[in-house]
């Protein structure tokens, strides 16, 4: 998993970046808010984001807001590593969006585990949102059956939504999983397939 | 006598014993050091308490981080100076920060410092 570091002190970015490293995640630097926030809208941005909070330029809280702000199907989990400390600056940072925030100097092993709880998060939400659109491709499925069909009252075609007429049966078929296999009816058998045997039984008596 | 300038022990703790780590750090600092100090007598001189307050800042998360406890509390007021832009008259302050700065990075300059790190830190 890819990991964007954000802070502006290089001390700081190295030991993050040496730890991150050396838990296995692939480390993206930057120095300074405005360079985060254009890695974070790009297309392929990293998930996972550790932020400062003080730094020149465009700081760590309005970098968290401007991502929340973000219109994107799935957004990073960001976690504030800061040295502000006092219980106001925490409600603000958890405020403005960020998932979790850690107090510098901050432990190594204590970071290690909240950046796991990230990934897990991470990952229950792409589970989650796998699910979702498989009940919601279900969904529209259902759906395409719904309505109102027009059918010819003689040969019992209906119309179609681009205004073909088609068989009723390949109509199901295109628009469920429903799958049809044919047979006779014992009054169609009657009808239609009782007369013409007894035609073709005629015939064959004849031409003897 | 005057404390030291580094306690090895507590920067340690910051890299969780990884000695090859805090020397990588502190090869970071000292040569990040010298422009940090420029900008923080530029910023002071021309009454700039932002940079003032973002320098200080600076030198004192990564004083904090590398044990450096009379560099970080001559950071940590200067700062709070800054936060509350009382720049004017600060000048006595920025020279305590200077000179702290110069005792870590004259320990650090020494070559026997990683030396010191198996006298200090072994538990």
């Amino acid at each position: 998993m890819r990991v964007l570091i954000v802070d502006d002190e290089p001390v700081v970015r190295r030991l993050l970046e040496t730890s991150l490293t050396s838990w296995g995640y692939e480390v993206i630097s930057a120095a300074g808010g405005e360079e985060a926030w254009g890695i974070l809208q790009r297309e392929d941005a990293p998930s996972l984001a550790i932020l400062d909070w003080t730094m020149p330029g465009m700081d760590g809280l309005e970098l968290c807001k401007k991502v929340r702000a973000l219109a994107k199907p799935t957004k990073p989990y960001l976690i504030f590593v800061t040295a502000k400390a006092r219980t106001r600056d925490i409600v603000t940072g958890l405020e403005a969006g960020a998932d979790d925030y850690i107090v510098k100097p901050f432990n190594r092993d204590e970071l290690r585990a909240r950046v796991r709880v990230g990934v897990r998060m991470l990952e229950l939400h792409a589970i989650l949102a796998d699910r979702v659109r498989e009940l919601e491709d279900a969904l529209a499925r259902v759906k395409q059956l719904q309505g109102l069909l027009p059918i010819c009252s003689y040969c019992k075609k209906v119309r179609d939504d681009r205004n073909y007429w088609q068989q009723v049966e390949g109509y199901i078929e295109g628009h469920s999983d429903a799958r049809f296999t044919h047979g006779i009816c014992p009054e169609c058998r009657e009808k239609y397939v009782q007369p013409e045997l007894d035609r073709l039984r005629r015939l064959r008596h004849d031409a003897e | 006598m005057e404390p030291a300038a580094v306690d090895l022990a507590r920067a340690l703790h910051w890299v969780g014993g990884d000695r090859r780590l805090l020397r990588d750090l502190v090869g970071v600092f000292v040569e990040e050091a010298p422009g940090r100090l420029a900008e923080l007598r530029r910023g002071a001189a021309a009454r700039d308490a932002v940079t003032v307050e973002r320098v200080a800042h600076s030198l004192k998360g990564s004083a904090g981080l590398l044990g450096a406890a009379g560099l970080q509390a001559a950071s940590a007021e200067l700062e709070e100076r800054a936060l509350a832009k009382r720049v004017d008259g600060v000048a006595d302050l920025v020279a305590r920060v200077e000179g702290e700065l110069e005792r870590v990075l004259a320990f650090f300059r020494d070559p026997a410092w990683p030396g010191r790190l198996d006298l200090e830190a072994t538990p």
